[in-house]
């Protein structure tokens, strides 16, 4: 009987051993754990949210797999299954965390290179905004452009990709709106055959001065420049300001506008209100036609007129005028000097497809 | 003897069926998951990623370790249940330290917003007091226009706020207080400059 006792209490305690005894688990586990967190660490759930759910789970499964088998008599367990699931899983998440790795890298350089068109966009129209009287009616949409380039940035600093590329395209609206704006008031300034018109009319002055001592005065609007030919020679070049919206072509009283065309001085004004000035014969009858035609057309209304006084003045090269041209005083009297009534006066947008604007919208 | 035996077998019999019908804390996983949530719903995945990262950690340990007692002939589930314990009182700890970054973070975008509104407002007094002439009057309508840009993003910032994007109102204000302080410092460079050729001219004369 004590036989009996004594066999009963060692296969109890045999039994107790056995189930509590530890056969290690494989290692492969911390290793997938670690893995794990540093998928996690590195944003996996961003950059590859459905593999990483993926594996996640299937950590689980096999977690819950390992210990279904731990839980099996000590003689009977095989972490072999495990292992080799392990081992695959690894595997899995070696190839998830590069890609992760890969992902995130790409993401940073998509949003780089945006960030980059953007910012070369907006410094381009900010460049020619800032170059011309009529920049104005851009600015307020490239501020918020800016504003946007410039947090989108920030969001960058924080790896915040897809938010960044959403203020980009916000941003892309309003440089968009921007330029929509500019290209209204100098897209001219990129046609030519305009361009070709003008360069015509530049010909023209430089001929008439041609084989006279008289001189030829040219004023080109977007350089801002105005040029003395004398014998088919540029004698002298001066900076100028012109008018408010002085890279439109004058078409009615008020419109601020410098007008384009062939004139002549028809008047010296000593005591003129800006230091001393030469009135040219604004409206033309080229003017007078473009008037009558737009007037046709709907464009100005029957009430408007179409501006006098036009001259070229001192005061200051820069200041906006009302459509004059305005040079500093110490230019002006030089000018003055030269100057006759009938000096041929002669004013284009531009002498050169080469221009500011083209170089802008080029980079666009 | 026999008895004996009897007895020892009967007693081993109600260890073992006590052990092995004891219950995994499933009510206090439940009420540790829930807290979990609820800090998690107040914010604690933005203001603190890395606390709840750890408490999530721990309440995965408890679950393997729940399964690993499930498995086993003589269950124990006080190791689980300490687990569980100090998971909740974790989250349960952490919901002030969510509620103090929170209303940090709103208090510097609320800052940040009124630090960016005395910027532009700053600067369109600046361009206001601007000794306006030919030679200024395109500039200072260009700065308006920079500045109405700048008025126009305020609003957004307001709205982040109110939506609790908090970290982002913070940002965005700093932007556009950044800008609004350019805009400050050309209006003084262009009064300076007029000043300046001021001084020039009289001495000329």
């Amino acid at each position: 009987m004590r036989h009996l006792t004594f066999a009963v209490l060692l296969s109890l305690l045999w039994l107790f051993v056995a189930s509590c005894s530890n056969t290690p688990i494989p290692s492969e586990l911390s290793l997938v754990a670690s893995q794990e967190e540093m998928l996690r660490r590195d944003g996996a759930s961003i950059y590859a949210p459905e593999e990483f759910i993926s594996i996640c789970k299937e950590h689980r499964d096999i977690k819950d797999r390992l210990f279904k088998e731990q839980a099996r008599f000590a003689w009977f367990r095989n972490y072999e299954l495990a292992q080799i699931e392990y081992r695959y899983l690894a595997d899995r998440g070696q190839l998830l965390l590069q890609y992760v790795k890969d992902e995130r890298a790409r993401r940073n350089n998509s949003v780089t290179s945006s960030l980059a068109s953007h910012e070369k966009k907006s410094a381009a129209l900010l460049t020619l905004a800032c170059s011309i009287n009529e920049g104005r009616v851009a600015r307020r949409s490239l501020t918020r452009a800016e504003l946007l380039i410039d947090e989108a940035r920030v969001l960058l600093e924080k790896e915040k990709h897809k938010s960044a590329l959403l203020l980009l395209n916000d941003a892309e609206y309003y440089l968009k709106s921007a330029e929509r704006s500019l290209r209204v008031v100098a897209g001219r300034y990129t046609d030519r055959s305009q361009i070709s018109h003008w360069q015509h009319l530049v010909e023209a002055a430089r001929r008439e001065s041609r084989g006279s001592h008289a001189p030829s005065i040219l004023v080109s609007k977007l350089d801002r420049k105005l040029i003395v030919f004398r014998n088919g020679v540029e004698t002298h070049t001066y900076r100028v300001g012109v008018g408010r919206n002085g890279l439109k072509d004058k078409l009615r009283s008020g419109d601020q506008a410098t007008p384009e065309g062939r004139y002549r001085v028809v008047k010296k004004v000593p005591g003129s209100h800006f230091f001393r000035a030469l009135l040219i014969n604004y409206p033309n009858e080229e003017d007078l036609r473009a008037f009558s035609l737009a007037k046709k057309k709907g464009i100005v209304s029957k009430r408007a007129g179409i501006g006098s006084l036009l001259e070229i003045h001192g005061g200051g090269k820069d200041g906006v005028t009302d459509g004059c041209v305005a040079l500093d005083n110490r230019d002006m009297a030089e000018i003055f000097e030269m100057a006759n009534v009938g000096t041929p006066v002669t004013i284009v947008g531009s002498m050169s497809y080469d221009n500011i604007v083209s170089a802008a919208f080029g980079k666009l | 003897m026999k008895k004996q035996v009897i007895k020892i077998l009967v007693g081993l019999m109600l260890v073992t069926g006590a052990a092995g019908c004891a219950k995994p804390p499933t009510e206090e996983m439940n009420a540790s998951q829930a807290s979990i949530q609820a800090v998690t719903s107040e914010g604690a995945n933005v203001y603190a990623k890395d606390e709840l990262a750890g408490l999530q950690k721990e309440m995965a340990a408890a679950q393997d370790e729940i399964k690993v007692q499930e498995g086993k002939l003589f269950k124990n589930f006080d190791k689980a249940k300490e687990m569980i314990a100090k998971a909740k009182a974790g989250a349960e700890g952490l919901k002030p330290v969510v509620a103090t970054r929170k209303e940090e973070a709103k208090q510097n975008a609320i800052a940040g917003l009124a630090a960016a509104q005395a910027a532009v407002t700053e600067a369109k007094d600046l361009l206001a007091n601007a000794p306006k002439g030919k030679g200024t009057s395109a500039d200072i309508e260009a700065m308006g226009a920079d500045l109405n840009g700048l008025s126009e993003s305020l609003p957004g910032v307001q709205s982040m706020i109110d939506s609790a994007d908090y970290f982002g109102a913070a940002d965005k204000a700093g932007v556009i207080s950044q800008k609004a302080g350019e805009v400050s410092a050309q209006v003084k460079a262009a009064m300076e400059k007029m000043a300046a050729s001021k001084k020039t001219s009289k001495k000329k004369k």
